[in-house]
């Protein structure tokens, strides 16, 4: 029998990554009860508190979830387990089908990662498309099929015609794109996005998530998505975690997540003005759980009962001498939610600015 | 991996047990023997399946780097044209106005050529230094820009790095090492720099291989030790410092106090010196410095499985730290 070409056998591989068994559970992360704590070298031996205290979620084959959190909650640290960065102090982890640690030769394969501090990793003086041929020498992409990959996912993003010039030259959009772009090289099965739109306008970040969306979809990748844009979650992923102080409180696809909070009706107040006095005394409403300052001259109050709240408020506004140019009241959006959840205990209302 | 070690530790058991029975024939399979198994030994150990695209990868991008800084590729070309313009118009001057005073004061001190001693030390030093550096310091700069976070989850991994730094050195290194003894042949008296025979030459290619072998294991110890103790890698200034005072680089270790033979012993590129100088400066083969040969093998069987085992290890308790990410 004649044996095949070496690129013949290298395409082989790539395209049918032996290992791991597509879609025979269905389920491309299984994690229980993951804790993890920083463990700082030196001779300090300072204790960091754990950023993950037990974190256990199911992520489907294909579908687009999303991890959102406030600073601190143990985003970043999870995503890093999943990518296979970090190593879990407790829990199970599984990852298209292989147990953690251990499998991690059979996983790395078909991971895209864009861990949210890239930029670095990129050669300034190299153009884009240098880069990402470097970086597919460390990939299974057979070295005969490297060129037109790299002009492949470079036209998937919309770098074609910036292809050939500096890393240095691209503006921060650019180099977003040129990071989604390097983490679709290998085709991957879990992409992983650590706030892949931070540092973006509006009109750019949504550019980029629906790009990362749609991309997701032709390459039929499953997407881990953490971003700080609530809104953007709500409209680009399948389902959402939402994390707190290293613990997923809510578990969601976007409008159940909505109806999950029963506890919460917004209302929507626009004032003459929005001082600090007012929101003081918007805030000692009992009824307010909530104050959070939409632009220059309107506020989003967080209230148990519309009914209850409705006169008090406006009598605090009153008091306030503030003139009222508008209210409305609106169902609780992702955001609302994610602040309800992710409210400290401690706090009465979150910090209104 | 195993069998190369005991391969190597047969053919230099067999050297020394042939003794005076020993033939050129014998003594040009031992070096060409030792020669590949160090090879292999590192290829097997570190290389994988990835490494050499890796390394081309890696040179790759040092190539396009290097050539898009237009003006400092000018001042290189100029240099180096500087160099030879000085080296042939000022020639053997030059080293005799340099080196001829202190060499005349060595004189007092040591029966040993100091010019040549000290060219020798100029010529080795700087590739076997390199070799470490490019485990240790090239590989702590990548971890330093954030690029172990971007590798470990990829095929090729990080434990690619070791082996393709090396490669990707090595062509630059014997390139550098050749054109220097050669600047230096044509500087010194004749007869000064000896390469007797295609077997001294073998022997020189031996012993180099080794002291890179074992330069290199040093270097991925002190990478390793980094991705968990940030800041261990001021530790290299140290080792640097006794290799290069106490290992016969530029002084002769006969010159140096008692006490301090001891360490100067334990040293690997002591024996690595002391072998490259007889082979160079008498025309001596394998056989003839077997001694230092066989301390330089154990010194780069140990270092290179010590080296590749703390890094992988210390790599893994890197992630159960969090420390694999930059400063």
């Amino acid at each position: 029998m004649t044996r095949p070409s070496r690129a013949l056998r290298e395409t082989a591989t790539f395209i049918a990554r032996p290992g791991l068994d597509r879609g025979v559970t269905g389920t491309a992360v299984r994690a229980r009860n993951l804790v993890f704590t920083y463990k700082p070298s030196g001779f300090s031996g300072k204790k960091l508190p754990p950023s993950l205290t037990d974190v256990s979620l199911d992520i489907r084959e294909g579908e687009v979830y999303g991890l959102l959190g406030p600073n601190g909650a143990g985003k970043t640290t999870l995503i890093k387990i999943l990518a296979t960065l970090l190593l879990p102090d407790e829990g199970d982890l599984e990852i298209l089908g292989a147990s953690l640690p251990g499998g991690e030769d059979l996983v790395r394969p078909h991971l895209g990662v864009a861990l949210a501090e890239y930029e670095r990793t990129f050669h300034f003086r190299l153009t884009g498309r240098e880069n990402l041929r470097f970086f597919a020498s460390f990939l299974d992409v057979p070295r005969h099929e490297v060129a037109p990959r790299v002009a492949e996912v470079l036209e998937q993003v919309g770098l074609t015609e910036a292809a050939d010039k500096m890393f240095l030259t691209y503006s921060t959009g650019m180099k977003h794109r040129l990071a989604v772009a390097r983490a679709l090289l290998g085709k991957p099965r879990l992409l992983i996005f650590d706030e892949p739109t931070a540092g973006l306008d509006a009109a750019t970040s949504r550019a980029l998530g629906d790009l990362i969306l749609r991309l997701a979809k032709e390459e039929k990748a499953t997407v881990l998505y953490t971003t700080h844009r609530l809104e953007e979650a709500g409209r680009l992923c399948d389902r959402i975690a939402i994390l707190r102080k290293g613990r997923v409180i809510a578990e969601e696809a976007p409008a159940a997540l909505r109806r999950l909070s029963t506890s919460v009706s917004v209302i929507r107040l626009r004032l003459d003005a929005v001082p600090d006095t007012t929101v003081a005394a918007l805030r000692s409403v009992p009824q307010v759980t909530g104050v959070y300052v939409d632009g220059a001259d309107t506020v989003r109050l967080h209230v148990t009962s519309v009914e209850e709240a409705l006169k008090p408020v406006l009598g605090a506004a009153e008091r306030e001498r503030r003139r009222v140019l508008g209210l409305v009241t609106t169902e609780p959006s992702v955001e609302d939610v994610f602040l309800q959840l992710t409210r400290d205990e401690k706090e009465v209302a979150a910090p209104a600015r | 991996m195993g069998a190369l070690a005991v391969l190597s530790a047969l053919l230099l058991t067999l050297a020394w047990g042939l003794g005076e029975n020993w033939s050129p024939l014998l003594d040009g399979l031992l070096a060409a023997g030792l020669l590949v198994t160090s090879g292999l030994h590192v290829y097997l150990l570190a290389g994988g399946r990835h490494g050499p695209r890796v390394a081309r990868a890696l040179a790759k991008r040092g190539w396009r780097t290097f050539l898009s800084y237009k003006f400092q590729l000018i001042m290189v070309f100029v240099q180096i044209g500087l160099f030879i313009a000085v080296i042939y118009l000022l020639g053997a001057p030059l080293v005799d106005a340099l080196f001829r005073p202190v060499g005349e004061a060595m004189a007092r001190y040591t029966q040993t050529n100091y010019v040549v001693f000290l060219l020798l030390g100029i010529a080795a030093w700087p590739l076997l230094w390199g070799v470490y550096e490019v485990s240790a310091g090239r590989l702590r700069q990548e971890q330093m820009t954030g690029m172990f976070e971007s590798l470990v989850p990829t095929a090729a991994g990080v434990e690619s790095l070791p082996f393709a730094y090396l490669l990707s050195r090595l062509g630059m290194s014997v390139v550098t090492l050749t054109a220097t003894l050669l600047v230096f042949a044509y500087l010194l008296p004749e007869g000064a720099i000896t390469l007797s025979s295609p077997l001294s030459v073998l022997a020189f290619a031996t012993v180099i291989a080794l002291a890179i072998v074992t330069m290199w294991g040093l270097g991925l110890i002190m990478t390793g030790l980094t991705a968990l103790f940030k800041q261990a890698g001021a530790a290299s200034s140290l080792l640097r410092f006794l290799l290069i005072a106490f290992a016969g680089i530029y002084v002769p270790v006969e010159l140096l106090p008692g006490w301090a033979a001891p360490l100067s012993e334990a040293l690997p590129l002591t024996h690595a010196f002391r072998a490259v100088r007889e082979i160079l400066g008498h025309g001596a083969t394998l056989v003839d410095v077997l001694p230092e040969v066989a301390a330089l093998a154990l010194f780069a069987l140990y270092s290179s499985f010590g080296g590749m085992w703390v890094f992988r290890k210390l790599l893994d308790r890197a992630r159960r730290a969090g420390t694999l990410y930059g400063y």
